[in-house]
């Protein structure tokens, strides 16, 4: 009982960090969509204001590598989904082993260079060009979705040890 | 070789695409001198880009255009104007594939969203599922070759060329790509309806509606009623070759008006908006995390100068540029049954480009026939994702569908040997 409960916890803990990935990859698209509108706008209409449209682009970060952290969780990344067509249960909990073991490496390597990036974009306190934004604000969910990727990982890693089922996608 | 064996092996595990190229470009950092900080900077530059932009927002429009009743309104009046043909119901199919090609760009979400409307009355109709199954499958195609087109944006976005230009050069390969589909139809219908005919009995249970025997007056409501969702491909389409709107804005002009007509009729409410957005936030970011990831490797072929090579050793087998297409014919084709369209785009697309050039091929029409090549990989398996689709949208077993898809796999073969030899059929807009 009491071994099961922290388990409960993390996986509940999962959920609510998908929630806010959810959350966070909406409002990007939502801010993509306003900021090119705005742009259009502002050319058309001539309008001596700021252009907007960077803010679009400033919104591709989080809706990358949130996303990507999204897509683990929803198992929609692309993948040649040949293993899931074998027979044997054996095998695809091992080919689903592998897969995890592939998303540490990966998401542990980007991890650490995009966090070394990131440091070094704030020492330089860089900033993009038309709208003034630190660098740092849409490189900061490179480190950030890859943590979120990771934890996604041990998730399914301690899914496959329980001998629970890989997350599917939902409510989309 | 060792690389190889590696790549193929993680893909037919099911590891990520994206994650696969880049552990491959991680196992090989030393061999080709790339430094460890590149890796984030690569990604990062290559996503925040103005034009690819373009395609979360086509995703977002189609997304809106679906669950808003959009589709369905565009169905029905495809059903309207061609209702006096016989077998009706699969050129409605193709033409609607069509028109949702002229606003998402994107097959798998044609097939989705033309399936689940389309699909369901041509079931109630009398159609084989098997046949309803493979035509849907492949008349997604249709949403890639009619511009817009993702992987054209992508194809443009990294080889360098105008997207506009791409879009151009894909309208009249897409037109006859509907022609042959519906003389595939008209064949088909033939041999796949008891008596060649629909069974009209079953008509608007489900889906567009009874329009066939409508009076004038109820196709005037009906046109009126849709003339909002026709619309938008003249707004997309007009806005970008008037060059008024770039593609990345047109899609943003789309995704606004869909936005709009869908909440001006109430026809989404609060909740489903929330899964609109879910919904094409999903797609994008399976996307765009491909994109950014692929990056990396397409930078360490370049700087092993790859493509060149591929070039130099295309050149020692043959000098004819029709005996060059005709091996990258194969080689997509190859690529196309393993790999996503946008994937095998983004990676194929920076290699065999310049070599292409090398021949004295134009790098649009290359592109025309790269996509194509890629696209009909969605029609064979393994990864046939439009089959697949499919089959899951129509409620169709999949075994059903393949004694039908080769007559379609077929037509699509010979439309790409006519692209790939007919250089005018994609770079007509220069004669005007």
């Amino acid at each position: 009982m009491a071994a099961a409960f922290p388990i409960d916890k993390f996986f509940l803990l999962e959920r609510r960090l998908y929630g806010l990935e959810k959350a966070i990859c909406m409002l990007a698209l939502l801010v993509m969509l306003l900021a090119v509108m705005g742009s259009v706008v502002v050319r058309n209409f001539d309008l001596r204001v700021l252009n907007p449209g960077e803010y679009g682009i400033i919104a591709m970060a989080p809706l990358t590598f949130v996303g990507a952290a999204m897509c683990s969780y929803t198992g929609t990344h692309i993948a040649v989904d040949v293993i899931a067509l074998a027979k044997s249960a054996a095998v695809r909990r091992l080919a689903r082993l592998a897969v995890a073991l592939a998303m540490v490496v990966f998401a542990t390597v980007y991890l650490w260079t995009g966090w070394h990036y990131l440091m070094g974009a704030v020492e330089s306190g860089e900033r993009l060009l038309d709208t003034g934004t630190p660098i740092v604000v849409p490189l900061c969910f490179l480190p950030l979705g890859m943590a979120m990727v990771l934890f996604h990982t041990v998730a399914e890693i301690v899914r496959l040890a329980t001998g629970r089922e890989a997350h599917a996608e939902e409510d989309a | 070789m060792i690389t190889g064996s590696l790549l193929v092996a993680l893909l037919l595990l099911g590891v990520p695409v994206a994650v696969v190229f880049t552990l491959i470009v991680i196992a090989n950092v030393d061999a080709w001198n790339i430094d460890w900080s590149v890796l984030p900077a690569i990604t990062h530059d290559t996503i925040s880009s103005f034009p690819l932009l373009a395609i979360p927002l086509f995703l977002l429009g189609g997304e809106l255009m679906n669950r808003g009743g959009l589709i369905r309104q565009l169905t029905t009046v495809c059903d309207m104007l061609l209702g006096w043909v016989r077998a009706p119901m699969g050129h409605i199919m193709i033409a609607a594939s069509g028109l949702m090609g002229a606003i998402t760009g994107s097959s798998v979400a044609t097939v989705a969203a033309i399936g689940g409307t389309v699909g369901r009355e041509m079931l109630a109709r009398g159609y084989p599922p098997g046949y309803v199954g493979a035509l849907n499958a492949a008349a997604g195609l249709l949403g890639v070759l009619i511009p817009p087109s993702i992987p054209l944006i992508l194809y443009g976005s990294i080889v360098g060329v105008s997207i506009t230009q791409l879009f151009m050069a894909s309208a009249l390969p897409g037109i006859v790509m509907i022609v042959v589909f519906m003389a595939v139809h008209v064949v088909m219908s033939r041999r796949v309806l008891p008596g060649g005919q629909e069974t009209l009995a079953a008509a608007g249970e489900a889906g567009p509606g009874p329009i066939l025997s409508g009076h004038a007056r109820q196709r005037g409501r009906t046109v009126l009623h849709a003339l909002p969702a026709l619309f938008l491909p003249v707004l997309v389409l007009g806005g970008i070759y008037s060059g008024y709107f770039t593609p990345t804005e047109a899609a943003a002009v789309a995704g606004v008006y869909a936005l709009f007509i869908t909440l001006a009729g109430r026809s989404l409410k609060a909740g489903e908006l929330r899964k609109v957005f879910l919904s094409a936030a999903l797609s994008a970011a399976a996307i765009m995390v491909i994109i950014g990831f692929t990056s990396i490797f397409n930078r360490a072929m370049v700087l092993e100068q790859v493509p060149q090579g591929i070039a130099a050793l295309a050149m020692t087998v043959t000098e004819n540029p029709i005996l060059f297409l005709l091996m990258v014919n194969g080689l997509l084709l190859l690529i196309g049954m393993f790999m996503e369209t946008n994937a095998a785009t983004l990676l194929m697309g920076p290699l065999l480009a310049p070599a292409a050039m090398q021949y004295g091929i134009d790098p649009i029409h290359f592109a025309i026939i790269l996509v194509t090549n890629i696209e009909i990989g969605l029609l064979t398996p393994p990864l046939a994702a439009n089959v697949y689709v499919a089959a899951r949208t129509n409620k169709v077993p999949l075994l059903s569908m393949f004694r039908y898809l080769g007559w379609f796999f077929g037509v699509c073969v010979a439309v790409l040997v006519l692209i790939t030899y007919v250089p005018a059929l994609s770079l007509w807009y220069r004669y005007f």
